[in-house]
């Protein structure tokens, strides 16, 4: 059930499409066609740009992580370098046996007090040599165990840098636990000319490092920098003290563990692009975090402009497309009112305008309006003529002069005392008329026609007291074939008339019926005067006829019956007429051979050809 | 009328899309302001002391995180409640989105936290209010763990030296004025007793003649501050007497507290974790500010016990020197 109420509301959808006006069809057709390219296009743009902008913001962070570990890198190689003066310039010329290096340290100190703590040099033992700024040592530490000590005293000859922590070596009341980055490294310590071994240790103030770094974070993109060491240990992050007290995560491990170059990961769901870069000396890694959500926050204002020249085209290509569609579909819809306007009988002319082809359509449509227009009045024409011929045919059977000389006949006989014979005559003539009735048939057998003419001829016969011979020679095969009725009497009227009435007893009129093929001939041949070729020919002349008719009236029968055969059965068919003068007429009919039943008789009468059934003929 | 119809869809459909494109232009061309940033108001006593350093730390913090402004009402010492409440009055009709409150006085706090919470989101910190019928959620708080704290400091002072157990305990502490400080207290002294140990004497007094007194009257084993200046003023009450090796453990904050500890003048000293205090601070109101329908939350933040060994560590030099301080 509910298939097929599914089924019913496709097949109203179908219907509703093809139901669509020709304007609606194109503009709803070109829209979906524009809309779909629009988005397409549209869409592969956007796609493109989003990718363009990952990789241009991608390789602007890695530029910049670039540049940031430039700079790191030059601000530790110049801290190196200042480890480097001190112990080339000032320790090893130093003999510490008489000498000590407060005062050198303590100026290269104030040139670089922003950025160093301190500097403080010991002996292998642990024993303070020499310091700077000026401090006192706190007695509580352990300087052997102190891990930049130890790791200098191992790897003489590396420089060894801290992770940042807190310095705790000297009371210092303006920054007491300062947060530091130490560099050490293992010095030679000369006294009386012998090298000892010494270490060097330079503290570096962190917050520089930390304001480096910090800078590079103060933008408002959600793009951020972090300084891990090669262990993963934190050495600066832009959150260090969430990630401390367990409020935020960071994969630092994870990414300290990464090569340099541009790699992918996942924290707390979010996918992020992760760009490693190593900071030499130090084996410290400069992570750039790129978080997906920026690569799209950076897109917003893309997608406005995409979606406005989305709609833009959109409004632009439906005010075309209306446009155009109104100017290709107008002339249609003016063709198709001006078709209905003549449905309506309200005109009569087809509109003719628009493009060529639909100029083209409606003078082809006009044209066959205007042949239809012909072909129906032809046909009432034909109508007409078949009535008008018809009625001649009636009017001709009640002739007034027939009737009066028959009646005249009939009273003469009775007078004579002739009742047999005037009888006989009244018989034949109410036959004659009733067959010329038929009860309005126009379409009758052959051999109620032949009875007709018979009927007619016993008529004729009394009246011209035998003064010819009638022979009817009739193949008893062709009586139950159609004819239309009364034509074989116009031409025995006139083969009496203009044959065999003024012959003295000789006269001869011969009526032979035969079937040839699918044809039926009936002929009536007299031994009258005959014609010329001349007047026989023009006998079915319409033009000479009517004109004969109005000045002489004779002859008009035959071109009667002609007509009538032929507008029943077709122009092959009709009367055909040999004479000879002193020789006689021979006019015959010539019909097809229709089996005259009630449906064929029926499909005649309403010249309804294609129904006519040829079998079955006893 | 079919065309009349479809001329009616195919107008509504234009007017749709014309709209669609002003609204797009006017969207492309006109760059969002910036909402208004969040402004928050500290206002604490002496709030230019140095104990407030973690706190300020993690403020700063969350301020940078969370674009907020933050303005400190730099007083020293409130002269009195009413003062206090003068300068948090001036600050709500200043139209300040936030308050990170300590009360100088627990006991009248009550009744104008029922009336400013409504204004504008508070958040207390170190302690709470008597607050009476105060809706559920319209402030919040980031307190210590107080019975946390006077738990483990009993237990600290309780432990074994030499293999001796300490008995008595002699205590000092500010006057307990809010109810964090109360709170402390009677647990520690719970805790001490259930430890087996018993309270000597406890002032409220930290002047050394005062502790000289009681200390003669009742020789103490262990000697425990509550705050940062009674645990000051025991370490120096026993370095001008020239006595080492006392047994001293306290709450505290001060670099000069850490010095004592350093150098072994203090043996074990709880340290809250103040910088994610103040952290949590402005979160809880910032989230509150853009969702004012969520109830605000109650942190509890959590503490470390450091001491001459560990205090350079680099899990306690976070929370004791916090990077951005």
């Amino acid at each position: 059930m509910d298939k097929r109420a599914m089924e019913n509301r496709k097949e109203q959808r179908k219907k509703k499409i093809k139901n669509l006006s020709v304007q609606s069809t194109i503009l709803f057709s070109y829209t979906l066609v524009s809309l779909v390219s629009t988005l397409f296009l549209g869409i592969t743009l956007y796609q493109q740009y989003a990718r363009e902008t990952r990789s241009q913001m991608i390789a602007n962070t890695e530029l910049l992580a670039k540049q940031t570990v430039s700079s790191v890198e030059d601000y530790l190689r110049s801290m190196r370098g200042i480890s480097d003066a001190m112990y080339y310039d000032i320790i090893k010329n130093t003999d510490f046996s008489k000498d000590n290096v407060d005062d050198e340290l303590n100026l290269l100190y104030e040139a670089h007090r922003n950025d160093i703590i301190s500097f403080a040099l010991y002996g292998a033992d642990g024993t303070l040599v020499g310091a700077a700024p000026t401090s006192i040592e706190k007695f509580t530490l352990d300087i052997k165990q102190q891990p930049w000590f130890y790791e200098a005293q191992q790897h003489v000859e590396n420089i060894h840098f801290s992770l940042p922590h807190v310095q705790n070596l000297f009371d210092d009341s303006h920054v007491p636990y300062p947060w530091v980055i130490s560099i050490s490294r293992s010095v030679e310590l000369n006294a009386h000319g012998k090298p000892k071994q010494g270490i060097l240790l330079l503290d570096m103030n962190y917050h520089s490092i930390q304001e480096m770094l910090s800078e590079v974070n103060e933008t408002n993109s959600q793009q951020y920098v972090y300084l891990v060491g090669s262990n993963g240990e934190l050495i600066y992050h832009p959150n260090q003290l969430e990630i401390n007290n367990g409020l935020r995560m960071e994969n630092t491990l994870q990414n300290a563990n990464l090569e340099d170059g541009i790699h992918e990961d996942v924290l707390n769901g979010s996918d992020r692009v992760v760009c490693v870069n190593t900071v030499s000396y130090t084996g410290w890694k400069l992570v750039s975090i790129i978080p997906a959500s920026s690569f799209k926050g950076g897109l917003a204002n893309s997608r406005y402009v995409l979606m406005l020249m989305i709609t833009v085209t959109m409004l632009t290509v439906l005010l075309i497309n209306r446009y155009v569609a109104g100017v290709i579909s107008r002339p249609i819809i003016d063709l198709d009112d001006s078709i209905k306007d003549i449905e309506e009988g309200n005109k009569k002319e087809i509109l003719i305008e628009g493009s060529k082809e639909v100029q083209h359509l409606a003078i082809t449509l006009d044209s066959y309006i205007k042949q239809n227009e012909l072909l129906m009045d032809e046909v009432v024409m034909e109508q007409e003529e078949k009535r008008k011929s018809e009625m001649d045919a009636l009017q001709s059977q009640i002739n007034p002069h027939f009737l009066y000389n028959t009646l005249d006949s009939i009273v003469w006989m009775i007078e004579e005392g002739g009742y047999d014979e005037a009888v006989f005559m009244i018989t034949e003539l109410a036959s004659l008329f009733r067959i010329s009735l038929s009860k309005g048939k126009t379409i009758i057998s052959i051999k109620r026609e032949i009875q007709h003419a018979k009927n007619y001829m016993n008529i004729q016969k009394a009246r011209y007291k035998d003064t010819f011979e009638t022979i009817f020679e009739i193949d008893d095969d062709i009586n139950n074939y159609c004819t239309v009725k009364l034509v074989i009497q116009p031409i025995l009227e006139n083969a009496i008339y203009y044959g065999v009435s003024k012959e003295d007893g000789d006269g001869k009129i011969i009526i032979r019926g035969v079937k040839e093929g699918n044809d039926i001939y009936i002929s009536v041949i007299d031994n009258g005067f005959g014609m010329d070729e001349e007047t026989c020919e023009n006998l079915l002349d319409e033009d000479v006829m009517n004109h004969h008719k109005k000045s002489h009236g004779s002859g008009v029968g035959l071109l009667n019956v002609h007509k009538r055969i032929q507008l029943r059965f077709g122009e092959q068919y009709g009367l055909k007429i040999s004479s000879e003068l002193d020789e006689g007429t021979n006019v015959t009919i010539h019909i097809p051979a229709i089996p005259y039943t009630q449906a064929n008789q029926l499909a005649l009468e309403n010249m309804d050809f294609d129904s006519i059934e040829v079998e079955g003929v006893e | 009328m079919k065309r009349k119809q479809n001329g009616k869809i195919f107008g509504i459909v234009v007017s749709i899309l014309t709209a669609m494109c002003v609204y797009l232009y006017y969207e492309t061309i006109h760059d969002k302001p910036a909402p208004p940033r969040i402004r928050i108001s500290v206002i604490v006593n002496d709030s230019i002391d140095n104990k407030w350093g973690r706190l300020q730390a993690g403020i700063e913090q969350a301020a940078k995180e969370f674009d907020v402004n933050i303005s400190y009402i730099t007083m020293h010492q409130f002269e009195s409640f009413e003062q206090q409440q003068k300068t948090i009055e001036d600050e709500i009709n200043n139209g300040v989105d936030g308050l990170i409150v300590q009360f100088v006085d627990n006991d009248q706090a009550g009744p104008l936290m029922n009336r400013i919470a409504n204004q504008t989101s508070v958040c207390l910190i170190e302690t709470d209010v008597n607050h009476g019928p105060l809706l559920e959620g319209n402030y919040g708080t980031v307190l210590r763990d107080t019975k946390g704290i006077g738990k483990t400091l009993a237990q600290h002072a309780m432990q074994e030296v030499d293999g001796k157990k300490p008995k008595k305990i002699g205590l000092v502490h500010e006057p307990l004025l809010d109810l964090a400080k109360e709170e402390i207290r009677n647990t520690f002294v719970e805790e001490v007793e259930a430890l087996g140990g018993e309270i000597g004497w406890e002032l409220e007094d930290s002047s050394s003649t005062t502790i000289d007194i009681h200390e003669k009257s009742v020789p103490c084993d262990v000697y425990v501050g509550l705050d940062d200046k009674s645990l000051q003023d025991i370490v120096i009450y026993f370095a001008m007497k020239g006595l080492v090796g006392e047994q001293i453990y306290g709450i505290g904050h001060s670099d000069r507290n850490l010095k004592f500890m350093e150098y072994g003048f203090i043996n074990d000293m709880v340290i809250n974790n103040d910088a994610k205090g103040g952290y949590l601070a402005v979160r809880e109101i910032v989230d509150h500010v853009k969702n004012p329908k969520k109830p605000m939350g109650h942190d509890v933040i959590d503490y470390i016990v450091v001491n001459q060994e560990n205090m350079f560590e680099l899990r306690n030099d976070v929370i004791l020197f916090p990077k951005g301080q």
